[in-house]
Order: structure tokens, then sequence, then C-alpha cells
């Protein structure tokens, strides 16, 4: 199992190397591509903290402690998409045109090989503009830079992109079934704008679907509700403490679900 | 014995829409269905070291055939051995023990030179570094690969990728080599250099090569024994002499003709 990891790991090192290599060879391409991702998330904050000045609090939540939920839910999606999005985006296609065989030919594992060679840059812009952001809240949430704020943060951001990571990796899944997943990803997509705000906002339905079916909630709000001391009316206030399991369980059904539905493609017809 | 096909069929099921508008309802519910008999009943062996042709016209079964002894499909019926496993149950143990090259789809990394494409399989393949390097200098002076082997994959043309393709394939040694049409498109010196490093190699090293290719020159050139299939059965197997003086006869001397001649027959008798 240890030897198993290790392998993949060193995989996903040469990988990520080749992967920044071939970046490099179109560098303003990607360097256009980043500036203008910053561009419109920087809006995007802006917007939002127009938006809710003007209301002055959002059940309780002041402007900076809403744009702190929302740089959480983007930084862990930036770290979920570097090694997820590439699975989401390009094995769809590869298994409409046949060409998914090339991961069959090869002595790995279907799912850790993916993941080890899907390493993409272009998530560099969210994560930094994030960091840049929750930087802006702590100072005007008068938050200290401590080490256990530091710890905190990395495992908040470590159990949202399990969130992410799964998500990407069940539509995907649904690729091995059907043809077409534009679909699943547009009601993936709408779902996640639930977690730029404070899930208690949202009727008791959501609040349910994104605390147990579909733990967005996990990804930002519970842990950073527990983080900042807040009291709101959340029907599943209390739930901070069980983010990782719900996280790590709902990553590692992902992963069991696209592994099954991977099957299915070996043994269909060409 | 290294490869063992013992009375494999495969068949599966495709879905015949029906033209009009009325039918759309019947199309997604309730769907014709047509069973495709892609390979009925066929058994040969393989040897170690024996270079093999498949032939055939489009559609006779040579792809599914290949993507079966390579573990991509399952059969419907049958048994696979492929150096004592089972291929399409012990996928990744059996790709590490061959080769496959598709003359119709690219794994190289577009936007590298083939160097670093070599790098990655060396990863995947676990190969010892010595034996990498050895087997890079010996195919890159094979193949003539000196003047661009530091260009970039996108830049080249078929030849030298396909000839790049083919070194790919052999850099871990494996006992088994799969050429799917690999000289496709392929000007008559690149067709050349590829037959002679495939004998080459298997001269040296041995590789049982089973090669599907719609240029009998390649065939007559690399291959001792033929397989020819049509409609899913085998018509023919034994060694190319043997094909050459069975089907040679009036003004008939070219292979070419003689394959020819065999398929007509075949359409003819349907």
């Amino acid at each position: 199992m240890a030897k198993g990891l290790y392998r993949y790991l060193r995989l996903t090192y040469f990988f990520t190397a080749k992967a920044i290599k071939g970046m490099l060879t179109y560098r303003w391409s990607f360097l256009a591509n980043c500036v203008s991702q910053a561009l419109d998330y920087s809006v995007t904050f802006l917007l939002m903290w127009i938006m809710i000045s003007a209301f002055d609090t959002m059940n309780g939540w002041n402007a900076y402690e809403v744009m702190l939920l929302y740089a959480f839910s983007l930084f862990a999606y930036g770290i979920a998409g570097t090694f997820f999005f590439n699975i989401m985006n390009l094995v769809p296609e590869q298994i409409r045109k046949g060409a998914f065989d090339d991961v069959l030919l090869k002595p790995v594992k279907i799912l850790p090989y993916l993941i080890s060679s899907s390493f993409i840059c272009n998530y560099i812009a969210h994560m930094t503009l994030s960091a840049i952001v929750v930087a802006i809240c702590m100072r005007a949430l008068n938050i200290s830079f401590t080490w256990q704020f530091l710890g905190s943060a990395a495992g908040i951001l470590l159990c949202g992109s399990l969130v992410y990571a799964g998500l990407f990796l069940i539509v995907t899944a649904s690729a091995f079934l059907a043809t077409k997943i534009d679909a699943l990803f547009q009601v993936m997509y709408f779902f996640r704008q639930v977690s730029y705000y404070p899930v208690s906002i949202f009727p008791r339905v959501i609040q349910i679907i994104v605390t147990t079916l579909v733990p967005y909630g996990f990804v930002n709000y519970y842990p950073i509700r527990a983080l900042l001391g807040k009291e709101d009316n959340a029907l599943f206030g209390w739930a901070a403490a069980w983010g990782p399991l719900v996280t790590a369980l709902f990553f590692a059904a992902a992963c069991f679900i696209f592994v099954r539905c991977a099957k299915c493609y070996k043994s269909s017809g060409s | 014995m290294l490869i063992e096909v013992s009375h494999v069929s495969k068949e599966y099921e495709v879905l015949i829409p029906q033209p009009g508008a009325r039918n759309v309802l019947k199309n997604i519910f309730c769907p014709d269905k047509k069973t495709v008999h892609a390979v009925s009943d066929i058994s040969f062996r393989i040897k170690e070291g024996e270079l093999v042709g498949f032939i055939g016209e489009n559609g006779a079964g040579k792809s599914t055939t290949i993507k079966m002894m390579s573990g991509i499909l399952t059969p419907t019926e049958g048994r696979i051995q492929v150096g004592g496993l089972c291929p399409y149950q012990k996928r990744e143990e059996n790709a590490a023990n061959i080769g496959v090259v598709f003359g119709q789809r690219s794994r190289l990394n577009w936007d590298l030179p083939m160097m670093d494409s070599f790098e990655l399989y060396k990863e995947i393949y676990r190969i010892d570094a010595g034996v990498f390097q050895k087997n890079v200098d010996r195919f890159v002076e094979m193949l003539h690969m000196q003047d661009f082997y530091q260009t970039p994959v996108r830049q080249l043309s078929l030849g030298q990728r396909m000839k790049a393709e083919v070194a790919l394939s052999l850099l871990h040694e494996p006992p088994i080599l799969y050429l799917d049409e690999p000289t496709i498109g392929l000007d008559v010196l690149a067709k050349q250099q590829i037959r002679e490093f495939i004998k080459e190699r298997n001269r040296l090293a041995g590789t049982t090569t089973i090669l599907t290719s719609h240029d009998m020159k390649d065939l007559d050139y690399v291959c001792e024994r033929l397989i020819v299939l049509a409609k899913g059965h085998i018509l023919f197997d034994g060694s190319i002499e043997r094909f050459k003086e069975e089907h040679a006869g009036e003004g008939v001397s070219d292979i070419e003709d003689m394959v020819r001649s065999v398929y007509e027959e075949e359409t003819a008798s349907m």
C-alpha cells in the first residue's frame, strides 16, 4: 500500500514537472489566462463586498466574514481543480473517442494514474487571489495569524478540496455510463454558488442537501462558523467537528463510484 | 505457448435509431437493438518470438481481437491467456508485458520533445535507468531520429511521430508488441525504416510481434505467419509462404492481389 502510494506520488511529481514545462512553452497564453481569471474573481469579490455592505449583515455575517467564506471556497476549488479538473475535462472526450484505451494499456491503476497525470497550473490565480482576500479579511476582522490558525486553515482547505475533488470524480464517472455530462456539471456548478454565502440563509431543504448529500457546507461554512465563533440559526450549526469525517467519506464514496463506473467502460464494445 | 486464444467470441449490442420525429420517444425508451458479432469462435496460438500479421477487411474483427488480447475488452465467450495471465482479468499485470502502437492515435506529449514522453514512460513502466538510457540511444540511432529528437512533437511530421511512437512502445522491452496500422499515412522511406526496426527488435530481443496493416508490403517484409479474418471468422492461419502458394494463380503473383481475391471471394459467398 505504502509502496503504491510512493509510486503514484513519484508519478505525480514527474507529470507535474512535465505539465509545468509544457505550460512554459505557452507562457504568454498562460499569463493572459491568469490575469483574466484574477480580474474575473476580483470583480466578483468586489461586487459581493458592495452588496453585503449595503445590507450591513447577512444573517449575522458581515461583509468581511462572507468574503472569507467565498475565499476559502475558491481556494479549496483551486486545490481540487489543480489535480482533478482535467480528469473531468478530458476523460469524457477520451471515452467518446476511444482514447481512454491508452490508460487501460498502461500497468497502472486507473484512478491514481489519472490523479497523478492531470496536474494543471491554471488555478494559481484562484489560489493567489483567495489567499490575498483571506489576509485582507483577517486584518479587518482582527484575527491574528498564528500557527494554530494556519493549521486550522490548512485542515479546512484540505477537507474542502476533498468535496470538490469528489464532485469532479462523480461528474466524470457519469461519462462512463452515458456520453454527455454537461447537465450534471451545470447542476454541480449551480450548487457551488451556495457555498459562497452563509448556508443558514437558505431554506431548510437546501441546508439539508448541502450538509448531507453533497457536503458543500463542510467546504467553508461549518468550519469557519466554528472558527469565528459565530452563532446563527443554522440547522446543523454543531456539525463543524464532523467535517473531516464527512468530507473524507464523501471523497471515498466518489472514488468508489468512479472505479465502479470505469469497469463499465472496459467490458463494453469498442 | 505465449498467447492462447480459445473459442473466443465477442458480441455487443448496437442501438438502431429509427428516423422520423414520431420515433423520438421510441428511440429514447424502447430503441431497436441489433447484436453485432464482431468475432465468432476464433482460436489460435502464438509462440514466443513469432511475427504474426493480422489482416482482414475493415470491420473483420482485427482491432476487436487485439483489444481483447491486450485486456481492454472482455470476450463474450471463450478464453484468452497471454504469458499465463488472463489479460482482461489481470489488466495491470498484463500491461507491463505488452507494448502497443495505434497508428491512428498518439500517446506522445504534444507540446514537448519526445524525450519528455520517454521519461514519463520510464516512470510509468518502472524501467531501470541503465536499460532506459541504452534503449533510448539505440532506438534513436536505429530509427534515425537524431535530427528531430529535440523538436516538440507538435512540429514533427507524421513519419517522425510514428517512429517516436514505435520507439516509445519498446522502451520497457515488452515480450509482446501489438502494432495496429503503424505505417498508415507514412512515406515509403519511413515505412521501410519502421519495418526494419520491428524486424531487428524481433531478431535481437525475440519480441513476439502482432501486426495489423492494410499495406501488404508491411506484412510481406515483417511477418512469417498470416491470420486472415473476415466477418469475425478466421479464413486462413498459416505461413505467408503457404498463403502465397495456395493463392497464386493466373496473373496473381503479388500478395496484394491475392489478398484482394480472398476478400472478393468472401464477399461473394455472403
